[in-house]
């Protein structure tokens, strides 16, 4: 009989907890200041995908044969990683593809300074009503004063002289709004470099739009999704608080936030995309947390009947040890199909693995030094009131 | 065995044998199934769009229109208070899009909008033009203003656009903003489907209310050019206006709307006025209704008396006298207020009712109409139960909030997967290796009940993909995120239960002892960890949208499963070498 937990195994888990707790608070610590960390050097708390911050939308029209596997690859080699590449199935133009990229300004925020001051020597500042980009396009637009007549050379001119090179200038709009749209030669010149190079001259035949793209996760969304987590965490209280005891309830909440938080420090960390996927992967850690924790208390319920003579701590004690051979076999399991999604997967379905591998993990870890623990700690306060 | 016994395997295997019937279709391509099969049953599972690719709409926002209508709104807040407050005769008029006209009867009443009073609008109008003498003002809508109405019209296309396609159920769409275009994407739809996906999503649902100018002789001066025996017919009709005396007007009709249309737009229509079109049914000359619809013109003002904006609720309801479904519309506080003034002011006038730019109806005002109530009554050509759905989907459209500016469809294309066609095959690689080792584990470490455990999980993702496919839920990466966790969790009921057992012998019971007490102890436990996944997962399914919702089903739909695979068909399984074989030791 394969038999890798002795039956009689007696490990002190509650004695050491408060080593356990120290070392946990300082891995969310950890994982929190990662956050603001990033949030204040790189800009973004989280490296996040397209799905959330949008970018740009490329379209490219190859001349020959090239697999969107190539495509990526070629992005990827770049450093435009987590690149979404589409192929479209359109019979006019047999190779098109649509690449979104995370934020790739073609101009960037001191250049675009370095511009609004050359316009502002040349028109003069109170003549400029606004200057407007938006991240990821291709083109900006001049807002000039009503009225004011412009030359369209000029303002090519100006741009030129902050080192941005332009396709066309021209008035945008009605007539009296006096706003010109300047089309930037950026991206699709960069584009078309790296397929040149890394697929060969000539296998780029057109670049026919460059635009920016909004989030595919929108406000109302976010909102939502944040929401619908929010109540499904109280109900989850509400259950395990009448299911057992109200004193189970914060442990089994405390862990999960714990697993989820550290997952994600991970990802800040080691600075992966962060993905709508990577979210699915956080709720599934979540349920994996919670589902732990409670066979976990359901016997530490079933053996406070049993052993009326010992004390709490001992009693949890047991139970942990009573299902600890569980709680590892499960996890393996679970870890057996993760683990070879990370290895075998590419791109989302590799960071994907990434975060269940690791949630499984912490969840397993938490399940045994946190969330019992705590049981201990509010069944003393319990105690004292009930003495009182 | 028991009788019961019996009964729970013949049950088991009935289950089975749907389970392979509805997977069917899913797993073997279309051809090589007979036709019969596929007759009655079709249902498959779909692959996401990161998948598998599907189908990509763009579509512009005509956001000049909303700007129109912004302004319409504004003039008509404009009216209400010069009116109400300021006790001036006045008329508004609307020129193109931007423009609002405002006329004093009395020229000298002009002095009544001053600083102050236009102070409220410094955000949203400019004044181009004050002509005291003649008592007009000229506003126009503030450039920046546009701007933001124009945004937000693209905002708010998005968020209607992502609740209409919600109602599809599981599918996962991904919606989002392009430059001014909105774009959809919809994972691989059936033909069926996307016809009825492009009608809803396209569906402005704009509710507008227009007066109607039959006192013009507009219409009968350019009856004029119409030929006779040409497609268009020129016809008279009457009401009774009320103090204005019976109105005699003209209108145009036509079988061909492409001709009508082409037509109107031959004419020098004023710019405070517009011709609109609608359906009705045909009738003779003498007045009784011919089998045929035919579209007719409408010389209406420009602008907009009300909008669907002041809409709080839609419902289906039944015409009293006919016994057809209509819709009820209900007004908010200023919506009914503005309903009231206009119903009272325009007493024995017809107004056009319009619903996506075609008249839907033309009813007389009879008198002051309180309460903020109205209604629509829907086109005469169908059947009871196709007019029931009609109102059933306009009541849907008209709640889930209308479009603030109509859509244009700039273009719809097949797109391949985002995910990519060998990430997604690699994939599969790895959840059929991991799915293996789970299985080899299971046999290894629990031998004979190892075995008995691997056969339910089989069983168990047979009857995950047999829903999902009885669904046509769509299979996202999210979605397999949630069958991972299934697959490696559902083994956990018998972990739990196996190592009860262990320790149920330890105690030195009887294998039959061993397993009854493993079962009845354990299953309170798999029950209260499950359930608590459950409750989040139905939750997430109930306030989650999009991809989360995708992930809620299949966690749901795994732990359902799981329970039934993991406690009554290992429990079977073990019922049968325990009862029948009556070991000496379990292969545990």
């Amino acid at each position: 009989m394969a038999r890798w937990i002795k039956p009689n195994i007696n490990v002190d888990f509650i004695g050491r907890r408060r080593t356990f707790w120290t070392v946990s608070g300082l891995l969310v610590l950890a994982s929190l200041v990662a956050l603001v960390v990033n949030a204040f050097t790189r800009g973004d708390a989280l490296k996040y995908s397209t799905d959330f911050k949008g970018g740009s939308e490329i379209q490219v029209e190859f001349a020959r044969d090239v697999g969107p596997g190539k495509v990526r690859a070629a992005l990827d080699k770049a450093g435009f990683e987590g690149a979404e590449v589409v192929r479209v199935d359109d019979s006019k133009r047999p190779y098109f593809f649509m690449i979104r990229l995370t934020e790739v300004s073609a101009f960037s925020a001191e250049e675009q300074q370095k511009v609004q001051q050359q316009l502002a020597a040349t028109f003069k500042k109170e003549n400029i009503e606004k200057f407007d980009y938006r991240p990821g396009g291709d083109k900006a637009y001049v807002h000039f004063k009503r009225g004011f007549e412009v030359k369209p050379d000029l303002v090519e001119d100006a741009f030129k002289k902050g080192g941005i090179e332009v396709q066309q200038v021209q008035l945008f709009g009605r007539l009296q709004d006096n706003t010109y749209e300047v089309g930037l030669a950026g991206l699709d010149r960069d584009i078309r470099k790296i397929f040149e190079k890394a697929l060969g001259a000539g296998v780029v035949k057109d670049v026919p739009q460059v635009e920016s793209v909004g989030a595919k996760m929108g406000k109302q969304l976010r909102d939502d999704g944040i929401k619908s987590v929010i109540y499904a965490l109280l109900l989850m209280l509400v259950y395990i608080a009448f299911r057992f005891d109200f004193q189970y309830a914060p442990g089994a909440v405390i862990a999960l936030a714990h697993d989820v938080i550290i997952t994600t420090g991970l990802f800040a960390v080691s600075w992966q995309e962060f993905s709508l996927s990577v979210v699915a992967a956080l709720l599934t850690i979540a349920g994996y947390s919670i589902n732990d924790t409670i066979v976990v208390y359901d016997r530490i319920r079933e053996n406070v009947a049993k052993m009326r003579d010992r004390k709490f701590p001992l009693v949890v004690n047991a139970s942990i040890n009573e299902t600890l051979s569980r709680t590892l076999l499960t996890s393996l399991t679970t870890l057996f199909t993760c683990v070879s999604i990370w290895i075998v997967g590419t791109g989302v379905l590799k960071t994907f693995a990434f975060a269940l591998t690791a949630g499984v993990l912490v969840g397993t870890y938490s399940s045994i030094f946190i969330a019992s623990p705590i049981t201990i700690v509010l069944n003393e306060r319990f105690a004292k009131k009930k003495a009182r | 065995m028991e009788r019961s016994w019996w009964w729970k395997a013949l049950g088991i295997l009935l289950l089975t044998v749907v389970s392979v019937i509805y997977v069917l279709p899913s797993v073997v391509p279309e051809k090589r199934l007979p036709s019969w099969y596929t007759k009655h049953i079709n249902k498959r599972l779909q692959l996401g769009l990161d998948l598998q690719g599907g189908i990509h709409l763009v579509y512009e926002v005509e956001v000049d229109k909303a700007v129109s209508d912004k302004a319409d709104r504004l003039a008509s807040d404009i009216e209400e208070r010069l009116i109400k407050d300021k006790k001036v005769k006045v008329k508004i008029t609307r020129e193109g899009r931007d423009d609002i006209i405002v006329t004093m009867q009395k020229p000298s009443d002009l002095k009544v909008i001053d600083k102050k009073f236009l102070a409220d609008y410094r955000s949203n109008l400019d004044e181009v033009e004050r002509n005291q003498g003649a008592g007009t003002l000229r506003l126009r809508m503030d450039a920046e203003y546009v701007e933001e109405v124009q945004d937000y019209a693209l905002r708010q296309g998005i968020e209607t656009i992502r609740g209409r396609v919600d109602k599809f159920g599981v599918s996962e769409p991904s919606i989002r903003a392009k430059g001014r275009d909105i774009v959809v994407e919809l994972p691989g739809l059936g033909k069926k489907d996307f016809e009825r996906v492009k009608k809803i999503i396209g569906r402005t649902a704009q509710l507008e209310f227009k007066m109607c100018d039959d006192e013009s002789d507009f219409m009968t001066r350019a009856a004029g050019k119409i030929k006779k025996g040409g497609p268009i017919e020129v016809r008279n009709d009457s009401y009774d206006g009320k103090q204005r005396g019976t109105v005699v007007y003209t209108y145009l009709q036509s079988k061909d709307k492409k001709a009508l249309q082409a037509f109107i737009d031959t004419l020098d229509v004023p710019k405070t006025h517009m011709i609109m079109l609608g359906e009705e049914q045909a009738k003779d000359e003498k007045g009784n209704d011919l089998p045929e619809k035919v579209w007719r013109t409408y010389y209406v003002h420009r602008r907009a008396e009300l909008t669907g904006e002041y809409i709080t609720d839609a419902e289906v309801q039944w015409d009293e006298r006919t016994g057809r479904p209509e819709v009820g519309l209900n007004f908010d506080r200023n919506g009914a207020a503005i309903f009231e003034r206009v119903s009272g002011d325009h007493v024995g006038e017809r107004l056009a009712i319009i619903l996506d730019e075609k008249v839907n109806s033309a009813p007389v005002f009879q008198g002051r109409i309180g309460g903020g109530r109205a209604r629509i009554t829907l086109g005469g050509f169908k059947n009871p139960m196709a007019l029931q759905q009609e109102a059933k989907d306009l009541v849907a459209v008209l709640r889930t909030g209308a479009l603030p500016a109509p859509l244009r469809k700039v273009f719809e294309t097949q797109v391949g997967p985002t995910l990519g066609r060998d990430a997604v095959s690699k994939g599969m690689w790895a959840f059929a290796i991991g799915g293996g080792l789970v299985l080899l584990f299971m046999f290894y470490y629990y031998k004979g009940a190892g075995f008995i455990a691997d056969l339910g999980l089989i069983l168990n993702f047979l009857f995950i993909a047999a829903i999902l496919s009885g669904f046509e839920a769509t299979l996202t990466l999210p979605g397999i995120a949630g069958l991972v966790l299934t697959i490696g969790m559902a083994v956990d009921a018998n972990v739990i239960i196996y190592e009860r057992i262990r320790e149920e012998q330890a105690l030195g019971k009887s294998p039959r002892a061993a397993v009854d007490a493993g079962y009845s102890r354990a299953f309170w436990t798999i029950f209260d960890a499950q359930l608590t996944t459950a409750i989040a997962a139905f939750v997430l399914m109930q306030y989650g949208s999009g991809p989360i919702r995708g992930f809620a089903v299949t966690l749901l739909v795994g732990i359902i499963s799981s329970v039934f695979t993991g406690v009554v068909v290992t429990r079977l399984c073990m019922d049968l070498v325990v009862g029948k074989f009556r070991p000496k030791t379990l292969s545990i």
